[in-house]
């Protein structure tokens, strides 16, 4: 028996970048807007951005077939390829935050960004946006598998880094736990209208094969524990290791769904 | 480019008249499954002309079980050649491309072995070729059908399964034995517009290839020899 398309184009080393590209778009998002509205800066967490997203790549060269050829993605340029609009912006993503923590590092905590540092700070955040939404587009070029023919997979990425933002902002800012309860369930509801759309793959994520993933990775440990935490005044620690884990429950939830195989299987 | 000296060429694989050349027309190709015997000439022929590493096909003979259960039907499976080809669109090295006539071919040179366009592919003709590690495919035989003859497979085919020609020539005999006998695009929901026609392909096919793509695991008799990726 053969499957009608090929089973397992994406292994695990893709879901890997996209969670750990979801950790450091996260990080800058965190930092870059906690200086944009004036508290709370924290370049080191740029920092953090930036080592998380360069490693991240690695994983996309792991994964390719032909990894001494890495660099044909950066050298050739196809306008209607997701991947060759993510390589850029990825780029710029680490040229930018690199940038920006280079002159706010040494910057006292509370000082605020002068004009050319806060539009700085503004393409770091559209940038870092963007490289956590763009895996959806990637993934919906893949016309042949209904699971990820939607555009509501890339907002859904943007959303749960946009929760690991507000997780790691409120280490210092006691004020973002409704706004982390808010992406919680900005994250809930965008799953359940992606689910409700779906022609096929729903019992496989809700009742089947990826059901342990869904339920304990993505909506437990990822919005459910976050908030119970919050509730139960838990340190900040476990609440960020949780909204992290299951972020990248998420990612690898999607990408699995998506294949016939298992992601841990390398296909190639 | 010349592959063969014409002394070269044997009498019975002189240059026919009607294949679509590099630079004009649409090379396209239909595939008669009420002739189909499931004899895997085409996939052989096509590993042995195109030196196809072992584990890799670019052509594939799929069997399925009919409803009837009876019987199987047999359909064989290359790159389609779409007009929108959603590989093309994915792929971010433009290590993809297509020619004039319409054939889409990969540039190996390019290639980085990203495993997009084997992702975007809705027919599962592109697989990693494990010796490069780089994407391969049908190409309709372009060094043949250059110099004028048929691609390997349709020479191979021992009933006339296969027929290579011009689409948009509507004077093309393929074109109108395509006409004739109603061929249709495979999967025509996918809407990229594909080069390789089927006559005799019903919809079970289809659902049937479909209803395993998320369930390696099942049981069914339906079957080819398969890329992994």
């Amino acid at each position: 028996m053969t499957p009608d398309i090929a089973a397992q184009p994406f292994a695990w080393p893709v879901a890997a970048y996209f969670a750990m590209a979801a950790i450091g778009t996260g990080a800058a998002m965190a930092s870059a807007s906690g200086s944009l509205v004036g508290f709370n800066a924290r370049p080191r967490l740029l920092l953090l951005a930036v080592v998380t997203v360069a490693f991240s790549t690695l994983f996309l060269v792991l994964d390719l077939s032909a990894p001494a050829r890495f660099w044909h993605v950066v050298t050739h340029f196809n306008v209607s390829s997701a991947i060759s609009w993510g390589t850029r912006a990825v780029g710029l993503f680490l040229i930018a935050a690199g940038l920006a923590w280079l002159l706010q590092r040494d910057e006292p905590a509370d000082a605020r960004p002068g004009l050319l540092m806060r539009a700085l700070l503004v393409v770091v955040l559209l940038l870092a946006a963007y490289v956590a939404w763009y895996p959806g587009w990637v993934l919906q070029q893949a016309v042949a598998r209904p699971v990820w023919q939607t555009p509501l997979i890339g907002w859904l990425f943007l959303a749960s880094a946009a929760h690991i933002a507000v997780a790691l902002g409120r280490l210092r800012n006691t004020q973002s736990y409704r706004l982390e309860i808010a992406f919680a369930v900005l994250q809930l509801l965008l799953m359940a209208t992606y689910l409700i759309g779906l022609r096929v793959g729903v019992g496989d994520i809700l009742l089947g094969r990826l059901a342990l993933l869904f339920w304990v990775g993505v909506v437990g440990l990822g919005w459910v524990a976050p908030v119970w935490l919050v509730h139960r005044g838990h340190s900040a620690g476990w609440r960020i290791a949780a909204v992290i884990v299951g972020a990248a429950s998420l990612r690898f939830l999607i990408l699995e769904a998506g294949q016939g195989g298992s992601v841990f299987l390398t296909g190639s | 480019m010349t592959v063969y000296e014409d002394d070269a060429i044997p009498p019975w694989e002189k240059p026919h008249e009607t294949g679509a050349d590099e630079g004009r027309g649409r090379a396209g190709m239909v595939v008669d499954l009420d002739r189909c015997i499931g004899c895997h000439s085409c996939s052989v022929a096509c590993k042995t002309e195109n030196g196809v590493a072992l584990g890799g096909f670019r052509t594939r003979v799929r069997y399925t079980e009919r409803p009837d259960a009876q019987t199987l039907a047999f359909v064989p499976m290359l790159c389609m050649h779409c007009q929108d080809a959603p590989c093309l669109d994915a792929c971010p090295t433009g290590a993809l491309f297509r020619h004039q006539d319409g054939r889409v071919d990969v540039d190996h040179d390019a290639c980085c072995g990203n495993k997009a366009c084997i992702a975007a592919c809705p027919y599962g003709a592109i697989y990693t070729d494990p010796t490069t590690g780089q994407a391969d495919k049908c190409d309709l035989c372009s060094h043949r059908t250059e110099v004028g003859k048929d691609p390997a497979c349709v020479d191979a085919c021992p009933v006339d399964a296969l027929r290579f020609g011009d689409l948009d020539d509507p004077e093309d005999p393929v074109t109108k034995y395509a006409e004739a006998r109603g061929a249709s695009a495979y999967k025509a929901d996918a809407g990229t517009k594909p080069s390789v026609l089927y006559i005799g392909h019903e919809a079970w096919m289809e659902d049937k290839a479909r209803s395993v793509q998320l369930l390696p695991d099942d049981e069914d008799i339906t079957y080819d020899q398969g890329n992994d990726a």
